[in-house]
């Protein structure tokens, strides 16, 4: 109706984004995000002496699998733990609205991490050539691999008041997913699985091609878990 | 369309035996209603259907004519509304909090930093507003709860037990805004204090185990309710069976019972208590002519001799007492544990 309805899931993520960065929660994992990632690096550029990091991005997807349920357990779990929520439910602003404006602030400390780890490529420019191409397409593949794992962590954080459940609850389903591909029974099973694999999704962005497919993958995997995460906060009501 | 919030027959059901039944009431701009009831009866469920954070099972709710139903925004935007909990964020300075809930409630731009201001001075936040909500103390948080509920100018408000928890003087201050907001807002409160909801409201509704027991004006709902009985407080010194027996004979008195527990100093100079009920219209000064005169042919001497005006609060004590005389019939009928949650 007016440019102030347009915009409410901003009033929401710019809250998130706020909250994040005052209180410490998004420093320390900021801080060990670096820490771990900088190790990891660290070793990689000692035993290879090369300057193709994309072992150094698949490394640190799993890195990701540990930080992102940290990143989104408080989201919702939390505003239906102190009762903020019922602010919120009772404004004029829809869930999805509200989901999305949660999704977007959670989405833009995650660009923080994934820009302060740009840090890397930066060294590495320093010693050696790199091809900003393929920096650009496996970071590129880095951010949305998070942003898929952080929509995962939202709909974990819309099922419970438990900021701990929620917590495990997305790392269970992440987990899954790099699991994917494990069955190996052959069929139509196993070639589904395959493709809901995380990490194989990723593979081409790691090494400078950015295919259709696992774009598509990642953003229906975004798409549909948001879809999830408001129609989880819209049922709540109604049991 | 005169009434700013108009509650038509709304039921809410969850669980077997849980909800509110059947609930309508009606508030215009500038009065309070007091939604009255001993906890457990129904009252936050009730607030929560208006609001929409619960849908109703049926029924209907009307703000400024809009129907929640079929335009819960527009109701969402005329209401303004403080859970039983302040829905904070402890994270949050209270400026910051303000700013976001005058955001998500669409005041413009321009009016946003002077409506924070008008707010903050008028429920005396100014000196916290840089401070964070999750170190202040319960009265404070109350007062940024409501401070939210009221920074969009809302026709209705509701309070869910907003005096909940607070210290003496934060109860008279929480009463005299209530109050306040009542001359310009259509104000529903819940309250399980009758004194309380004497004090603020224009109209009560009494509600017990989900429904509505009764409602109307404060002052009409006592002479509906016990048929405009007189209740009188005697306390004489004299015998209490002689002095009771005397008083049963004077016209139009329809019984006398002792008056609560005698206190020993009453006791050691044998004076006793009794109330008398005396009929509808016994006539207040000539029914305590007759009273005294009763007495006074008896050689007893009157210590007191006024009329009670609580029969609202024994009702509702009455009320009180027959829920808890019901639930523990149910759960000694029914021995099992309470499943379910909450909300």
């Amino acid at each position: 109706m007016t440019a102030g309805s347009l915009s409410k899931w901003w009033v929401v993520a710019r809250r998130e984004w706020q909250v994040a960065f005052q209180t410490p929660l998004a420093y320390v994992l900021l801080a060990l995000w670096m820490l771990i990632s900088g190790f990891m690096y660290v070793g990689l550029l000692v035993s290879s002496q090369s300057s193709d990091l994309s072992s150094l991005v698949q490394n640190m997807t799993v890195l990701i699998l540990f930080m992102a349920p940290f990143l989104t357990m408080r989201l919702l779990a939390e505003e239906r733990r102190t009762g903020s929520e019922e602010l919120i439910l009772t404004s004029p602003i829809s869930a999805g609205q509200w989901v999305v404006g949660k999704y977007i602030g959670a989405l833009l400390v995650w660009s923080v991490f994934v820009g302060v780890s740009l840090l890397f490529p930066l060294v590495t420019s320093r010693l050696g050539q790199v091809d900003w191409g393929v920096i650009a397409a496996s970071w590129g593949g880095l951010w949305l691999f998070g942003a898929a794992t952080l929509a995962v962590g939202l709909f974990a954080s819309s099922l419970t008041d438990n900021q701990l459940i929620a917590a495990m609850l997305s790392f269970v389903i992440i987990l899954l997913f790099y699991i994917a591909s494990w069955v190996q029974t052959g069929g139509w099973v196993a070639t589904l699985l395959s493709y809901i694999d995380l990490p194989d999704q990723l593979t081409s962005f790691s090494v400078g091609s950015v295919a259709v497919t696992p774009l598509v993958f990642f953003l229906s995997l975004i798409g549909g878990f948001l879809f999830l995460s408001v129609r989880s906060v819209d049922l709540r009501r109604w049991t | 369309m005169d009434a700013a919030l108009e509650v038509r027959a709304v039921t809410k059901r969850y669980g077997p035996s849980r909800g509110v039944e059947d609930i309508s009431f009606s508030v215009r701009r500038g009065e309070v209603l007091g939604l009255l009831g001993p906890n457990g009866a129904g009252k936050t469920t009730t607030l929560r259907c208006i609001t929409g954070y619960l849908p109703v099972t049926a029924g209907r709710v009307f703000v400024e004519g809009h129907d929640l139903w079929n335009h819960p925004f527009e109701v969402r935007r005329r209401i303004g509304y403080l859970p039983d909990n302040p829905p904070l964020y402890g994270d949050m300075t209270v400026f910051d909090y303000l700013l976001f809930s005058a955001e998500l409630h669409e005041v413009p731009r321009a009016r946003r930093g002077p409506r924070i201001d008008e707010v903050a001075e008028r429920l005396q936040l100014g000196d916290v507003l840089g401070r964070l909500i999750g170190r202040l103390s319960r009265g404070y948080r109350q007062r940024v709860g409501l401070a939210q509920a009221v920074l969009h100018e809302p026709p209705v408000l509701i309070c869910d037990e907003p005096t909940v928890g607070l210290d003496p003087a934060q109860i008279v201050e929480m009463r005299d805004l209530i109050r306040s907001f009542g001359r310009e807002h259509a104000v529903v409160f819940s309250s399980h204090i009758l004194s309380e909801v004497r004090l603020l409201c224009d109209e009560v509704v009494i509600v017990r185990a989900g429904k509505v027991v009764t409602q109307g004006a404060p002052a009409d709902l006592t002479a509906k309710l016990h048929g405009g009985i007189e209740h009188w407080l005697v306390r004489v010194k004299g015998p209490e069976a002689s002095v009771a027996a005397a008083l049963r004979g004077v016209r139009g008195v329809h019984a006398v019972s002792p008056f609560g527990e005698t206190t020993p100093a009453d006791a050691a100079e044998g004076v006793c208590g009794l109330r008398v009920e005396a009929a509808p219209g016994a006539g207040g000064g000539e029914l305590s002519d007759r009273l005294f005169d009763a007495l006074a042919a008896g050689g007893w001497r009157a210590r007191e001799l006024r009329r009670l005006e609580t029969s609202l609060e024994e009702v509702f004590l009455e009320l009180t007492a027959t829920e808890q005389a019901a639930k523990r019939d149910a759960r000694a009928a029914a021995p099992r544990a309470r499943g379910g949650r909450e909300r």
